[in-house]
């Protein structure tokens, strides 16, 4: 949601979730369009992979500035530490992973194709 | 074109990636917002959820990883999908999308917590077309770099006559380079009349060390429309 925190997630604006509970967020989008992710933004959850790519589509009705693409595919690349989420936010608070890193980490990248030529007719 | 490689990749990845990069089209059909929310609550569970599952995957991990040779990965995920109210995994991974000279919107997401990475394609341009939600000009680059929690959009022209494969790249910024040598993932684009295996030495980053305001540029395209 444009500027506004309302329902942003994150400690200070949102409580935790805690286990086995849901949350609904609830906020209007309006014409926002373009591609996000999401993750969790506690205790380095995010480290653990807590994450995935959150895309909003244009409306069908309203134009993009460039050709229509063949298909869509998506690229999640990130930084792996081989420590678990724990060891990594120590280090971080001791500013030592960055220091670390090479030894300490891999670089992923996870790929995931959608949206392929025809599935906007399909809908 | 395909995406499906997988170059060492120990058991505890693939079946993590498998749960977690599962990914949500949200379409603004309406302005009725019922749809969003279902979407909204589904995800949450996941993650929440799988972030307790996966601690003994992340320390697995760990161990396999030391142990391990192998210091590049690929994952190639097929992601659990969510259907909202139209059916998106029949449409994944067709044989069909191996054409030659299509054009395809790549999104590149860096969801990591301390790497800026340097995203490339070997032998082809990146047509940045969108990022932070808004369109941006459009200007091709060889190379990106995608600071963590960034996210763009380009339009990659499938171009290349085919000799080989491709390598993907997403390598570490700001590292000493003997470092991001060895730490960098490394993916293969394939195309369906490919004639053999990507090979030699991974693309270098143009914006690396060599030609530092090289890097001035990508801000600079960053002109909204």
């Amino acid at each position: 949601m444009r500027r506004n925190s309302w329902q942003d997630g994150v400690l200070g604006t949102n409580c935790p979730i805690p286990p086995n509970w849901n949350f609904t967020y609830d906020f209007q989008l309006k014409d926002q369009i373009g591609s996000y992710f999401y993750s969790p933004s506690l205790n380095f959850q995010r480290a653990s992979g807590g994450f995935g790519a959150l895309i909003i589509n244009n409306r069908d009705l309203v134009p993009i500035p460039f050709t229509e693409p063949d298909g869509e595919i998506i690229f999640i690349i990130g930084d792996w530490y081989t420590q678990n989420h724990t060891v990594s936010a120590v280090l971080v608070s001791r500013w030592c992973l960055v220091m670390t890193f090479g030894s300490e980490c891999y670089v992923f990248i996870f790929v995931k194709l959608c949206f392929l030529s025809g599935f906007k007719e399909d809908t | 074109m395909t995406l499906v490689k997988n170059l060492g990749c120990p058991m505890e990845y693939s079946s993590m990636g498998k749960v977690l990069s599962s990914t949500i089209a949200v379409y603004l059909m309406e302005l009725n917002m019922k749809p969003l929310m279902l979407i909204q609550v589904t995800f949450l569970e996941l993650y929440f959820n799988f972030a307790f599952i996966l601690f003994p995957f992340a320390f697995g991990c760990g161990i396999v990883c030391i142990g391990s040779p192998v210091s590049v990965f690929f994952v190639a995920v097929i992601a659990l999908q969510i259907k909202v109210g139209f059916d998106i995994s029949s449409l994944l991974l067709h044989s069909e999308l191996h054409f030659t000279g299509k054009t395809y919107r790549i999104r590149v997401h860096n969801v990591g917590i301390s790497t800026s990475l340097n995203f490339r394609i070997q032998n082809h341009k990146l047509l940045l077309i969108e990022t932070e939600g808004r369109y941006t000009s459009q200007m091709n680059f060889t190379d990106f770099d995608v600071h963590v929690g960034q996210s763009y959009s380009f339009l990659v022209t499938m171009d290349q006559n085919a000799t080989s494969d491709y390598y993907i790249v997403a390598s570490a910024r700001f590292v000493n380079e003997t470092v991001w040598q060895r730490v960098t993932g490394v993916g293969i684009l394939h195309y369906s009349n490919s004639k053999g295996p990507a090979s030699g030495p991974l693309p270098v980053s143009a914006t690396d060390v060599n030609h530092p305001w090289s890097a001035m540029n990508q801000p600079r395209a960053i002109k909204y429309v």
